[in-house]
């Protein structure tokens, strides 16, 4: 019988909860009652969404077990995507 | 390659040469139909656009998109967020379970998936109603156009989704041997719906 418990996948989820919650705390609580444009806050919360989603691509869709030509169209998904986010951020601050 | 492995091997040394170079290949797995993994790509491809455009109208009017991103419930966003990763967690766990044989749990798990997956429509429900019901509508702005576009398209994959895991839970529970490449299909798509409410609530709720 598989353990839920003891199982890999909870711990991923335990860390993708873990960064959730450590983004939405950073966005809210970091500042005051009215939102200014903060560099740091959304760099921290692009990486954390960066994290979570390749924990989500390699470990919940089995990307880490998946052809490597797979994986690397994911990963290059993921980089471009984030690469232009941050560009376009960076861009205008 | 494939006539090595057929033919009798001459000697046992050869025979664990081949099975040396083979493991590699036959160990990775894709997970599911490679018609969805087409299908997933694309959809990634299509809301890169959507992302993009939303970065391009957010630095134009950076201080507009930061006062009607205030008018956003954080609670409900997080709320909404930990329910897809739970979601997510509980179609992961049961494609693993209905591997190893244990069928009738690998069922309750796609149950409980789909019940955070219909607890995140009710919230995204009240959200919007909440929203509409202070004026903030699809015409406010550029930033609430967005809000609806982005969350309504991605709301329209988790319906489909839904559906799906509804097909998964009567695979597991009435097909004498459910079918992995089925329900790890179903579980693919499942995960994407979640792997893009990660990036809208990012770049929709949390930046500044």
């Amino acid at each position: 019988m598989i353990s839920i418990r003891r199982n890999k996948l909870t711990l991923i989820w335990l860390l993708l909860c873990a960064l959730t919650v450590a983004s939405y705390l950073a966005a809210t609580k970091l500042e005051g009652a009215t939102y200014f444009v903060s560099a740091p806050i959304t760099t921290g919360v692009l990486i954390a969404a960066l994290i979570k989603s390749r924990f989500v691509m390699h470990h919940f869709m089995e990307l880490r077990a998946a052809p490597s030509w797979l994986g690397g169209i994911c990963d290059g998904w993921l980089v471009v995507l984030f690469g232009v986010i941050f560009v376009v951020y960076w861009s205008a601050i | 390659m494939t006539s090595t492995v057929h033919t009798a091997p001459p000697a046992g040394a050869a025979t664990a040469v081949v099975s040396e170079r083979a493991e590699p290949k036959s160990a990775r797995h894709l997970p599911g139909e490679a018609s969805m993994w087409a299908f997933v790509i694309g959809d990634l491809v299509i809301f890169s656009v959507y992302f993009t455009i939303y970065m391009l109208y957010r630095i134009w009017n950076h201080q507009m998109f930061l006062e009607s991103q205030q008018q956003l419930s954080q609670t409900l966003g997080l709320l909404n967020t930990l329910l897809l990763l739970t979601s997510s967690w509980f179609v992961a766990l049961s494609v693993q379970l209905a591997r190893a044989g244990e069928i009738a749990r690998a069922a309750r798990l796609i149950v409980g998936g789909s019940a955070c997956g219909l607890a995140f429509v009710v919230v995204k429900a009240f959200e919007w109603s909440d929203k509409v019901g202070q004026d903030f509508v699809f015409t406010t702005n550029d930033f609430f156009m967005f809000y609806y576009m982005l969350t309504g398209v991605h709301l329209l994959h988790v319906f489909l989704g839904l559906g799906i895991l509804l097909f998964m839970w009567r695979e597991l529970g009435t097909a004498a041997q459910p079918r992995v490449a089925m329900l790890e299909t179903g579980a693919t798509y499942w995960h994407m719906v979640d792997l893009l409410w990660l990036i809208i609530y990012a770049l929709v709720y949390l930046m500044r």
